[in-house]
């Protein structure tokens, strides 16, 4: 799940506090977007709904008493973040079931150094360059030279299915989907010859 | 775009105002066919002499630009729908008669200088795409829009929002294409200034697809659906 945005959501009372961090954290180049919760009654169906990759939410929202499972009480899966946000810091044991801390002074940069470290807890690391593979290079030959998905298995010998897969690996490094744009693609680093293809 | 300044915009600001609080904004003007050279009048005004909605103004600004700090849908449910539509279909006749074939033009004049193979595909790729753009725009022009008029005026037609709604397809995703062959894959076009010059309106095009397709999808369909349910 690399390198796909994330949806958070904002559990917070105070309407300054809650529009101030939306607001910075949609400017955080990690994030698809940001949901407000403004309604604390039905939190839990909300956030069924909206399938947040991390919640931050203000943990006086659950009183002081529960210092537990915090998961557990917002019924979210193990996958997603739960991040504190907090005023003024009280006891560093009081956020222990929280995946971090966000505190209101924190600058824009450690912002988001927190989250993107939340968040990207236990996904496999970043690589980096996403260069095709000799073989997915093999397969987009053939997909530029206007092979059907059944022509290229056979070809290969690999099954459909192993086929589909490669495209959606090709089109997911080179974010490049639709054939013609492939095509480019494919003719600019010399993978084939303008001559091979019909159009 | 990072802005200096953020303002929630209401109809006794003067429109130069408005205009340097988010400068994308003369696009507004410019689908909605409102001239420049508006002097010092408030907006109220410019859109009174120009015979425009200044409340639907007024929301078509906000959404442009203060997306996270207005209740949009709120204002949208109170707002006539007509200049809406107008909005809408200006926004179709700008892309198709001035933005796509004015990125064609300086496309041609960059390829122009490269492998003539390479050009035709790239050329063939955004023709491609412009025909995709015109049919999605002129079903909306030729089919949905005077529906949503009939409507308007009482009148029930034989067919149903929901039927645009199934249909309507993405045609943001192209334009992404196009910017990511051009910016990360063709390294070595000669004219450097010219082909940054139409990344720069590739990735406005997007954004202004995006927004168009937002207030098509967010809030005129679901607006439509109640109407449908009244008459």
């Amino acid at each position: 799940m690399r390198n796909i945005k994330k949806i958070l959501a904002v559990a917070e009372t105070s309407y300054i506090i809650r529009k101030g961090l939306v607001y910075a954290l949609s400017q955080l180049p990690m994030v698809a977007k940001v949901v407000e919760i403004k309604d604390f009654e039905d939190i839990n169906q909300q956030l069924n709904i909206i399938k947040p990759d991390g919640v931050i939410v203000n943990p006086m929202l659950f009183g002081h008493t529960s210092k537990h499972d915090v998961k557990q009480q917002l019924k979210l899966d193990k996958e997603t973040a739960v991040v504190a946000l907090v005023y003024n810091m009280i006891d560093e044991r009081f956020y222990r079931s929280y995946d971090a801390v966000i505190q209101i002074n924190d600058s824009e940069r450690k912002l988001e150094e927190t989250l993107s470290n939340a968040l990207n807890d236990n996904k496999e690391p970043e690589s980096g360059q996403e260069d095709l593979s000799d073989r997915e290079k093999e397969i987009l030959i053939s997909i530029v030279r206007g092979m059907s998905n059944k022509e290229i298995a056979e070809h290969h010998s690999i099954s459909i299915h192993t086929v589909i897969t490669h495209r959606r690996n090709i089109g997911r490094k080179l974010e490049i989907h639709s054939v013609s744009g492939l095509t480019i693609y494919a003719i600019v680093n010399k993978l084939v010859d303008i001559k091979e293809i019909k159009y | 775009m990072i802005k200096d300044i953020t303002v929630v915009f209401n109809k006794s600001m003067k429109m130069s105002d408005l205009i340097d609080a988010d400068y994308n904004l003369l696009l507004l003007l410019n689908k909605l066919n409102i001239r420049l050279g508006f002097g010092e009048k408030s907006v109220e005004a410019v859109c009174r002499e120009n015979n425009y909605d200044a409340d639907c103004f007024i929301f078509l600004a906000n959404l442009q630009t203060n997306k996270s700090v207005t209740d949009l849908q709120e204002t949208f449910n109170t707002l006539p729908l007509k200049p809406i539509l107008k909005y809408l279909k200006g926004g179709h006749s700008y892309f198709l008669e001035y933005k796509l074939p004015h990125i064609r033009r300086k496309l041609q004049a960059v390829f122009v200088q490269e492998d003539t193979n390479l050009a035709s595909l790239v050329m063939k790729f955004f023709d491609d795409y412009t025909q995709e753009v015109r049919e999605h725009m002129e079903y909306e022009d030729e089919v949905v829009f005077p529906y949503i008029e009939s409507l308007l005026n009482g009148q029930k037609q034989d067919y149903s929002i929901g039927i645009f709604e199934s249909r309507h397809n993405d045609i943001e995703e192209t334009v992404k294409e196009l910017k990511q062959i051009l910016m990360k894959y063709i390294p070595d076009i000669k004219d450097q200034s010219l082909i940054t010059n139409i990344l720069l309106d590739l990735y406005m095009c997007q954004s202004e697809l995006r927004e168009h397709t937002f207030l098509e999808d967010f809030f005129t369909i679901p607006r439509i659906k109640e109407l449908e349910k009244e008459i």
